[in-house]
């Protein structure tokens, strides 16, 4: 095998990353896209109306529940914090998941007829995407997870190999057809946000531990039932008694008091208030009113605050004390460091900057393993199939995630409102597209097919902003005025995106220009010299 | 605008200012840390360094990496501003890496400015 430590962790680095990077980068992108998620289906939804998390909104949907699903078994109210905008309401009639509709709360204060809002995944299609891969179900989760164990084994022995970046630090060394330069970016990127990596791999398996490693559950069985609730009981109670007793409704009045009392209980320590509402059993004497609270913050994922009331009295329910361990508080920081709940905007964007960081790390690494071999290759004078599938698959990874995702932003603002299926069509558009990059990326040779993908992803992003301001100028205006910069962030997020890709694809041109001067047989001895022997792997 | 949307609006703000006071306590010093080494140091300064200078100047980076931790550590919500120390760090790090490739004559006056921004922030928080 290999002669020194060293050696077969660069061997492990090179493989482990080249493996499943195609699938990371995917990951990666996706799930820095998800650190906006909602900022993100605000802007693929702009028709949607904002609401204040207060009693007017409460009441608003409590009507509007009234109104619609007077019958149903469950209801609930779901106010916005400052990010998602929109309060929702939803119900349950009768058992299982058909019987669960929930819809989003026409505005307040305007009259007449509240625009259609445009179906889509928005933002949720990132957050699905990043996790699930659009595979069916476990499949997706458990690539996602292999992805993330690779992610581990190569951060680990990439810092044994790359043991030269403490030598380099903070060193980016520009330059024209030149591997170092890559290696550089891949370097600064790795060793910038490296706590931030092994979090986001390592934390990425602890949130499926029970997926990925099932067996502890069987082995202690009483500890899953204790979990669970009996929720399908808890229901089928409800279909049964709702013919019986119409009368034990809890009503309007009722719950907005346990509202008001629910609110200044948690507001009075000038903490969060009240996030949602949920009226269980509304047909039958046993009908509860729950309110939970919005993060109180702090890291770690916590279960909201929980305030219980008898539905026809208006009494207060005692809450069991749930008694937690140390392992379910290491499991649940881990857990919330992952998903960066608690992060306000600065600290968003510093993760998204770190998402962003995780890319470049990726995608240069791929394409480090190509320039690595290419002149090996060019001056053997035959590129093998390996060799050809891993340039194109480069390619179509890295420029056709981004062709598809812009894609998809378009498909947003272009597709017809009254289309049915609407959120699906935009997801196939998406998937057409990267299928589109992958076939161009394997009929143009390789140096064209970089600069025309880049091209298009440059089009496709900062033609986004013109886009949105033809399509729904109206709403970017009236959400310049309501102060909410978020849809006017993404604007200008894209553009800069799309910026950049047009850099790139300058910059890539000058570099093609510079080759053809060369002989392109001609061994790169200086530059396999510059390189520290370990690096060339 | 009622009483709860206030506070969460004060808390967000107050998130930002931690945000901001970390990022200008952070840049210098990880600066320093960068004219410590002699590569850098020749570039941003235009001369070798002195043994001694490098001394100097990794004990100011270091010291200053070690206040801004010891900022993080008595806020209320440490947990919270301990994870934006470590991103901080990063976006930090990678806007050094930039001025240093492109423009390394002007860090030492953008380090002063982050600097004498930090202490203008804490006080307006």
């Amino acid at each position: 095998m290999k002669k020194t430590f060293r050696q077969s962790m660069a061997w492990l680095h090179t493989w482990t990353g080249l493996l499943l990077g195609w699938v990371l980068f995917a990951i990666m992108v996706t799930g820095t896209a998800t650190y906006f998620r909602h900022e993100i289906t605000r802007w693929m939804q702009p028709e949607m109306p904002t609401h204040a998390p207060d009693r007017a909104t409460v009441n608003a949907g409590l009507t509007r529940l009234q109104e619609i699903a007077s019958k149903a078994g469950r209801w609930g109210v779901e106010l916005p914090d400052a990010r998602s905008g929109a309060a929702s309401i939803w119900w349950q009639e009768g058992l299982g998941r058909q019987g669960f509709k929930r819809e989003v709360l026409p505005a307040l204060d305007q009259a007449g007829p509240t625009p259609q809002v445009r179906d889509t995944r928005g933002g949720e299609f990132f957050y699905r995407f990043h996790f699930q891969l659009q595979l069916p179900h476990p499949w997706g989760r458990y690539l996602a997870g292999a992805a993330a164990m690779f992610m581990f084994m190569a951060l680990i022995s990439g810092i044994v190999t790359h043991r030269q970046f403490f030598k380099d630090f903070f060193a980016f060394r520009p330059g024209k057809n030149n591997p170092r330069t890559a290696l550089d970016l891949h370097n600064v990127t790795a060793v910038l946000a490296l706590p931030f990596y092994l979090l986001i791999s390592y934390s990425a398996l602890v949130i499926f531990m029970h997926m990925y490693l099932p067996w502890a559950e069987k082995v202690l069985p009483e500890e899953k039932e204790a979990g669970s609730r009996p929720k399908a009981a808890q229901m089928a109670g409800d279909k049964a008694s709702s013919e019986q007793s119409a009368s034990g409704v809890p009503d309007l009045a009722m719950i907005l008091r346990l509202y008001d009392k629910a609110q200044s209980q948690w507001t009075t320590g000038a903490g969060p208030g009240v996030r949602r509402l949920e009226i269980s059993s509304r047909n039958s004497p046993e009908a509860t009113v729950a309110f939970s609270r919005f993060d109180e913050g702090g890291v770690g994922m916590q279960r909201a605050a929980k305030l219980e009331f008898n539905g026809i009295t208006g009494e207060a329910v005692e809450q069991k004390a749930e008694r937690k361990g140390i392992v379910t508080a290491i499991h649940s920081v881990i857990y919330g460091l992952h998903l960066a709940r608690f992060a306000g905007t600065g600290l968003r964007w510093g993760f998204f900057f770190m998402g962003m960081m995780g890319s470049v790390l990726v995608a240069t690494g791929l394409v480090l393993w190509t320039l690595k071999r290419r002149n090996r290759h060019l001056s053997a004078g035959r590129v093998p199939f390996g060799h050809w599938l891993v340039e194109r698959l480069n390619i179509a990874t890295i420029t056709g995630l981004f062709i598809a995702i812009g894609t998809l932003f378009w498909a947003n603002r272009l597709l017809p409102l009254s289309l049915a299926g609407r959120g699906d069509w935009e997801v196939d558009c998406f998937l057409y597209a990267w299928g589109f990059a992958l076939l161009h990326a394997c009929v143009r040779p390789v140096g064209k097919a970089w600069r025309e993908q880049l091209i298009l992803v440059a089009f496709l992003f900062s033609g986004l902003p013109l886009l949105d301001a033809f399509t729904v100028g109206t709403y970017l205006r009236s959400s310049v005025r309501a102060g909410q910069w978020a849809h006017e962030a993404f604007d200008v997020a894209v553009l800069v995106l799309g910026l950049v890709a047009w850099t790139a694809a300058v910059r890539l041109a000058g570099r093609k220009v510079k080759q053809s001067g060369k002989s392109p047989t001609r061994p790169t001895a200086s530059q396999a010299q510059d390189e520290p022997a370990s690096e060339v792997a | 605008m009622n009483r709860h949307l206030k506070l969460l609006e004060r808390r967000l703000e107050f998130d930002q200012i931690m945000n901001g006071v970390l990022l200008t306590l952070i840049f210098p010093s990880l600066a320093c840390l960068a004219v410590a080494m002699p590569v850098h140091h020749r570039r941003v300064f235009g001369r070798e360094i002195a043994p001694a200078g490098r001394t100097v100047w990794r004990l100011l980076g270091a010291g200053g990496l070690l206040a801004a931790l010891g900022l993080v550590l008595t806020s209320r919500q440490w947990t919270v501003d301990l994870v934006a120390w470590t991103v901080m760090l990063a976006v930090a790090g990678l806007v050094l890496t930039f001025l240093l490739t492109y423009v390394p004559r002007v860090l030492p006056a953008v380090g002063l400015m982050a600097l004498s921004l930090a202490p203008a922030l804490a006080w307006w928080g």
